[in-house]
């Protein structure tokens, strides 16, 4: 009996593995409304992997009671009565069920100009941002991006006329779009369909679905239909499902997509939306949502519904690997790291060596190569604590501070010219440097530096030029910098890719509309209401309506009048504590750790920009706003990752890897950061000519990163790209030509390693043997010991060189501080 | 606060435009001064070569002895004697001027194309008696060419180290006083002390005209990466205030027991050999303060003057009428703390105070006006002053209409996206009204910013009627003459007519050598610039009373072999009738012979 049971159970078992589980469909159950709506299905079934894939097109479908819905072999239901019916698929032998209501079958859904109409525009790409979604439209036809605003692309479609950025009259030639009278020879439809010559090409055909739409619409005189509104019924937002396909090259997934009604209904969008890859040559993306993988890579999918996008992020893996080595989670960074690193088939490298840890750590946290005493003690460490203890250790160093004062004053641009004087560029430096000291919290930071107010050090960067520089060049930049949100196109037109409108963005202004200055610039406050007559304003002007325009925050609640007294407070308040902030704060410090942002660039958060792990982002948030805002708790989680260790040496499955962390990445090291490690290598300090910190002078020892770019010249950091502050962020260390100029010729690598004092005039001094100098060199530089097959070669080399051992070793030194290896964190 | 260095172009324009304006305004001015013209002859506008001082050092001594100080400045050869204003001090030279070399800009090391000028050395030896006064002293040198400037001199209390000393002493016993010099660029000077766990130190800095002092707080910890790099520990207003420090002061409780080191720098770097301070470090066995420096003028309008009985007196005394008013009792009242009704003022003239405890915190009074009333609304802040605690006053009708507060505007020249009109605002510690009608009143105080406030953003406002008289008379530029036989010099005052005063001003000179004599050579009512806002007329400026003095040496008159100090009075002429002197400065002047012009090589 025992024996019978256990065969039962194998025999199970096999057959389980030989089909593999149960497929299931989504959605598992479904509400339809009105008549003729359908409802897209799909059938996922996990193969022997555990990688769920679409079978759709591969399961039968049958529906319970055919008289009340009709299934097609895709997987598309058409509501035909009301009631309850069962749709079944079945694959493989195996089957999965989905409950479906069917109600309102006899009523038809209100048509709505913006989500029917514009839908169209929107699938048909008649609406893109290179057509006439573009600022100005084209061809004299201007349609909004995306469909955003239906209300305008109503009266550009029946009315005519083109938008212009500086009045809300429209200018030029008003020619409609529809023809009431010829419905059919409406511009609209003969452009689309190429019955007259349109640039953009026939968009649908005579007779298709979308030009039958259109056609009828003309031909019911154009209503605009039931909008937003009280009464209307407008989708607030869509979804995508899955948020992740996986893939193998040659098979195919269909996203579906979801709108969710103001009703608080749900409705099928699949077949109404447009599909982008972002990398068609990794998965193309075809019409209804089907993806087809073509190579080993992975690309977002941009999904674009009238006034909605969304994203999907789509991967096509390589084989099964074997032997999937086991990836100890330190914290959650590597769960979630390595949750997708398996699903993605990629193999995590190995951990670092101490030695690369050692430098890596040093480079990020303190810009700083460790002096090669430092190397020694910590190689010879046997502590198993001992990566945590050099990070506590790193964290509280005075380095740290010069480095994140020198990141974030890229980051909120302390410059002569922006703080006006000598007094306010050195206030703002020192708050940013205390604020550092003093471990700030980073929402108190932003908070004091939106909201500066009176004789505070950070109203002394921008905000003194408020009488002069217009609220509308301060807002942006402080959105984009603290909320990682690029809004600025929003200033004369609604924007092109993203739900932002020139309405949202003089709404945010106005919360600087107040600023003033008092006591000669002393001090900025808000407006006082210093006159009896004009008891407070707190307004911009609107460019083209030539409004006032209130406060309003960025999801539309007007900042109430009795909430004026301090308005830019509100403003602070608001974006610390919005979702925006944690997580474009934790997005920008990782950043800076791994070369790319989750989202990345960092401060370019967008629908059509996804991040590439987002449970990551929103979990490094939570905890980030958690720890109350605690930067070096930030830092620290992220340094002390299994993830942030790996070795920077690929396998054969990550080889190609650049977004899913599976290996450290080498990034070229910042300019200043460079400088610095040249002097730290050489032993010799850059010599500044009118450094800062001298007046003028000429002087020895300063560091790098404390030169502000617009006071301190240096061919050499403006060769490495440092940022000159212009924008928000750091430089752009690129390779050009100059670098290699700079590395034959240039003083910094030339006449700094013979400099008496230096670090190879020590060694020449103290007459050290070969093999200790070449160690020395090489922890000064690369932060490790030679490879004996290095030493060797070295020392012989050495021994046989021309011109002495002084110019041998300083040729070593050359060839050390100009490496791939010295000048790239790795 | 700093100076700062204003660089803007816009200011520039704004400075030029106002400029064109304020001389279309006062055409009949400058008709005025060129009509007066040909009576100056033998015009002098300075004297090229007459002494002129950079720096002291050192800049402090304890009374009760003698200190030798070095002075550095042009001009300094063939210096005969020092010169001080006397209470209980004197000086001796000690030897001939030094000629150092010339003056370099190291921020401009190209040059600007103008030669520069000699630097002399002068030692004075000073003795400074046990009755000296402490506090601030003007030190000046004197040559055939002239008297100098003045560089201020301070007497201490007590005893005061040097800074050589004191970096050799290791640790500093406190409190201490030090006198320190940043010459050279990029210079810093560090003074040790130990400090005991949870202690208090104060660290305070004192510095020269020149250079805009900062003081920083190391502990005896030292890099991971560089073991001879200091870590700084952050001082208490450091860490938990934003604003930019009014100047290098600070203090700290210590975490941990130790040696720690002050550092005494400048902003960004600056050095320079007159770049001296004082810096005292005390701890909780005895605070030392620095040494205020002692007002040289009548001064009014500023936050930091005393309001009180007294106060009423001293306006009344310049009000020029002979039948003054008896002085007047100020009532009492002080704020009700957390009360959300307003305070009530029982009877004027009133003297309230309060503090803005807390961030937003507005204190409001009431009080009863009568119609045509005419009031006078002064604020003092004792505690914390300007820039950090900016007092906003406003008077409220029953309705809560504001009727005016002391903020001033004048139109700017630039402007902005919400207003057509950009005003340029400036807080002022007086506000004057005439009310309209009779009734109950609001008084409000807050500060600027709704952002900063604590028990020290204490203030007192004073309310009391007007009593129209000569307020501050300033004399920019006038602290010292020299004049050549049969040449003249002219001064440019501006009398504050406050209140409504509407009388005139005379101006007398007294102490004056034979054969120099005072005439005032031209003066006009000026109107206030630029483009002050009608609706604030009367509230918040005085009106200005502008006049030319021209102090002339007749050809005949003789050198002077030493300054006279002579004393410039002024007088409010009410209906034909002078009132009681008052005064404006006192400042050394000179004759000096015609071979004063030519610098005397060594």
């Amino acid at each position: 009996m025992r024996t019978c049971a256990i065969i039962g159970v194998l025999a199970f078992a096999q057959m389980v593995r030989a089909q593999g589980p149960a497929p299931r469909i989504y959605p598992a159950q479904a509400t339809l409304w009105g008549a003729n709506t359908s409802q897209r299905f799909l059938a996922l079934s996990r193969d022997a992997e555990g990688v769920e894939r679409d079978v759709t097109e591969k399961a039968k479908w049958i529906v319970s009671d055919p008289g009340k819905a009709s299934v097609d072999p895709s997987g598309k239901l058409v509501v035909l009565a009301a009631g309850a019916v069962n749709l079944r698929a079945e694959f493989e032998g195996l089957r999965a069920d989905s409950a479906i209501r069917i109600e309102g079958a006899q009523g038809q859904r209100p048509f709505s100009f913006g989500a029917d109409i514009g839908g169209i525009f929107t699938r048909r790409g008649c609406n893109n941002s290179d057509c006439h979604g573009g600022v100005k439209g084209k061809g004299g036809y201007k349609l909004s991006a995306n469909a955003l605003f239906p209300a305008d692309d109503y009266k550009w479609t029946v009315e005519g006329g083109t938008f212009d950025v500086l009045s809300a009259e429209s200018k030029g030639a008003h020619i409609p779009r529809v023809d009431k009278r010829n419905p059919e020879k409406s511009l609209i439809l003969a452009k689309a369909a190429a019955q007259v010559a349109h640039g953009g090409g026939r968009r649908f055909a005579v007779g298709s679905p979308d030009y039958q739409t259109i056609l009828d619409w003309v031909k019911a005189g154009a209503p605009i239909g039931a909008e937003s509104g009280d009464k209307g019924v407008f989708i607030r937002g869509i979804e995508v499902y899955p948020r992740e396909v996986v893939l193998r090259a040659g098979t195919s997934h269909r996203l579906l997509v979801t709108a969710h009604l103001s009703n608080g209904r749900t409705e099928d969008l699949t077949d109404q939306v447009l599909f982008v890859s972002n990398d068609s040559e990794v998965v193309e993306a075809g019409e209804g949502g089907v993806l087809r993988g073509k190579q080993t890579g992975e690309t977002s999918i941009l999904i674009r519904a009238a006034g909605h996008a969304v994203s999907a992020q789509a991967g096509v893996i390589g084989g099964p690997v074997s032997n999937y080595p086991a990836f100890p989670a330190r914290n959650y960074i590597d769960e979630h790291v390595s949750a997708k690193l398996r699903k993605f088939r990629i193999v995590p490298a190995a951990l670092s060596d101490d030695a690369e840890f050692l430098r890596r750590v040093s480079l990020d946290l303190t810009g700083t190569l460790p002096p090669p005493e430092r190397v020694r003690e910590f190689l010879a460490d046997r502590s198993p604590t001992k990566r945590d203890n050099l990070i506590e250790t790193l964290l509280d160093t005075p380095e740290f501070v010069d480095y994140w004062g020198f990141r974030l004053g890229d980051m909120l641009r302390a410059t002569f010219v922006t703080s006006n004087s000598l007094a306010g560029l050195e206030a703002f430096e020192a708050w940013i440097l205390t604020s550092l000291m003093a471990n700030k919290p980073f929402d108190r930071l932003a908070m004091e530096r939106i909201a500066g107010q009176g004789r505070s050090a950070p109203a002394r960067n921008f905000y003194y030029v408020s009488e002069k520089v217009a609220p509308e060049n301060l807002m942006p930049e402080l959105i984009r910098v603290f909320m990682g949100r690029r809004i600025d196109c929003a200033q004369c037109h609604n924007h092109p890719f993203e739900t932002w409108s020139q309405n949202q963005f003089w709404g945010l202004t106005a919360f600087f509309g107040g600023l003033t200055e008092v006591r000669g610039g002393q001090l900025i406050i808000d407006t006082m209401g210093d006159h009896p007559d004009r008891p407070r304003e707190m307004s911009v002007i609107h460019p083209r309506t030539k409004e006032k325009v209130l406060p309003v925050f960025l999801d539309g609640t007007v900042l109430p009048r009795d909430r004026w007294e301090d308005p830019r407070r509100e403003l602070a308040q608001w974006v610390v504590s919005h979702p925006y902030f944690a997580e474009a704060a934790v997005n920008r410090i990782w950043g800076y750790f791994f070369g790319r942002g989750i989202v990345d660039p960092v401060d370019d958060f967008r629908a059509t920009n996804p991040p590439t792990h987002p449970e990551l982002l929103t979990a490094l948030a939570k905890d980030f706003q958690a720890h109350r805002f605690d930067l070096k708790h930030l830092m620290r989680t992220i340094a002390q990752s299994r993830t942030y260790q790996l070795s920077s040496v690929a396998n054969e499955t990550n080889r190609n890897d650049r977004i899913n962390y599976s290996r450290a990445q080498p990034r070229p090291l910042e300019a200043a950061v460079l400088l610095d490690a040249i002097s730290a290598a050489t032993g010799v300090p850059e010599e500044f000519r009118y450094h800062p910190m001298a007046n003028g002078d000429p002087g020895a020892g300063a560091r790098a990163q404390r030169m502000l770019p617009d006071m301190c010249p240096s061919p050499f950091m403006d060769a490495y790209g440092r940022s000159m502050r212009k924008t928000p962020g750091p430089g752009a260390p690129q390779p050009a030509l100059g670098q290699a100029l700079h590395m034959f010729a240039g003083a910094t690598y030339t006449s700094k390693l013979s400099k008496p004092g230096g670090r190879l005039a020590q060694l020449l001094a103290r007459d050290a043997a070969s093999g200790e100098a070449i160690d020395e060199l090489y922890l000064a530089s690369l932060t490790r010991l030679p490879l004996a097959a290095e030493k060797e070669s070295l020392k012989r080399a050495l021994a046989t060189q021309r011109g002495g051992r002084a110019a041998a070793l300083g040729n070593l030194l050359w060839a050390l501080v100009s490496s791939r290896e010295f000048a790239h964190n790795h | 606060m700093g100076r700062e260095h204003r660089t803007r172009v816009f200011e520039v324009l704004r400075s030029g435009v106002y400029a064109w304006r304020l001389m279309r305004r006062t055409s009949v001015f400058l008709l005025a001064t060129i009509a007066i013209l040909p009576a100056l002859r033998g015009w002098d506008e300075t004297t090229p070569s007459e002494p002129r001082l950079l720096s002291v050092f050192p800049t402090v001594a304890p009374k009760g002895g003698r200190v030798r100080v070095e002075l550095r400045g042009h001009d300094l050869a063939g210096v005969t004697q020092a010169w001080l204003d006397g209470a209980g001090i004197a000086g001796k030279l000690a030897g001939p001027a030094e000629r150092l070399g010339s003056e370099e800009s190291p921020a401009r090391p190209e040059g600007d194309g103008k030669k520069p000028a000699s630097i002399y050395r002068i030692a004075i030896d000073l003795d400074i008696g046990a009755q000296a006064r402490p506090g601030g002293h003007w030190l000046r040198v004197v040559s055939p060419r002239g008297v100098s400037n003045a560089v201020r001199f301070d007497v201490a209390g007590r005893a005061v180290m040097m800074e050589d000393s004191a970096k050799q002493a290791g640790d500093l016993p406190l409190p201490v006083l030090i006198n320190g010099k940043l010459e050279r660029p990029g210079e810093t000077d560090l003074y040790s002390f130990q400090a005991g766990e949870g202690r208090r130190y104060w660290f305070d800095v004192i510095a020269a005209e020149n250079f805009d002092p900062r003081v920083g707080l190391l502990s005896s910890k030292k890099s991971w990466f560089d073991g001879s790099r200091p870590r700084r520990v952050l001082l208490d207003e450091e860490r938990s205030f934003d604003l930019m420090p009014a100047s290098a002061k600070g203090s700290v409780r210590t975490s941990e027991p130790g040696r720690y080191t002050v550092e005494v720098s400048s902003l960004f770097g600056k050095g320079c050999a007159g770049c001296s301070y004082q810096i005292s470090i005390s701890g909780e066995e005895g605070r030392l303060h620095a040494t205020a420096p002692l007002p040289e003028s009548w001064i009014e309008r500023d936050f930091s003057r005393t309001l009180d009985d007294r106060w009423i007196q001293k306006i009344e005394s310049r009000r020029g009428a002979r039948a003054a008013m008896s002085p007047l009792a100020a009532v009492f009242s002080r704020e009700r703390a957390g009360g959300e009704e307003p305070s009530a003022i029982a009877s004027l003239p009133a003297l309230t105070q309060g503090a803005i405890d807390h961030p937003g915190d507005v204190d409001q009074f009431r009080f009863k006006a009568s119609t045509g009333q005419k009031l006078v609304f002064e604020i003092e802040t004792p505690g914390t002053k300007p820039p950090h605690f900016n007092p906003r006053l406003a008077v409220l009708d029953s309705n809560g209409k504001q009727l005016f507060s002391n903020i001033q505007r004048r139109i700017s020249l630039f402007n902005n996206n919400a207003e057509t009109e950009v005003y340029l605002k400036d807080i002022q510690p007086r506000a004057v009204h005439t009310f309209t009608a009779g009734g109950e009143y609001v008084l409000q105080v807050r500060d600027l910013t709704s952002r900063y406030g604590n028990e020290s953003y204490s203030y007192r406002v004073l309310i009391r009627p007007q009593i129209p008289h000569v307020g501050e008379v300033s004399s920019s530029g006038l602290d010292h003459i020299n004049l050549t036989p049969g040449r003249a010099r002219k001064v440019d005052v501006n009398a504050m007519l406050e209140e409504g005063f509407s009388g005139e001003v005379t101006y007398h000179a007294s102490g004056l050598p034979p054969g120099v004599s005072m005439r005032a050579a031209g003066r006009i009512v000026e109107e206030r610039a630029p483009r002050d806002l009608p609706e604030n007329a009367e509230t918040v400026l005085p009106v200005q009373y502008s006049a030319t003095l021209v102090f002339s040496a007749s050809r005949d008159a003789d050198p002077s072999h030493e300054p006279a100090l002579v004393t410039l009075e002024c007088r409010p002429l009410v209906d034909g009738a002078e009132g009681p002197p008052l005064q404006v400065r006192r400042f050394p002047l000179m004759v000096v012979g015609d071979s004063g012009g030519k610098e005397k090589q060594p």
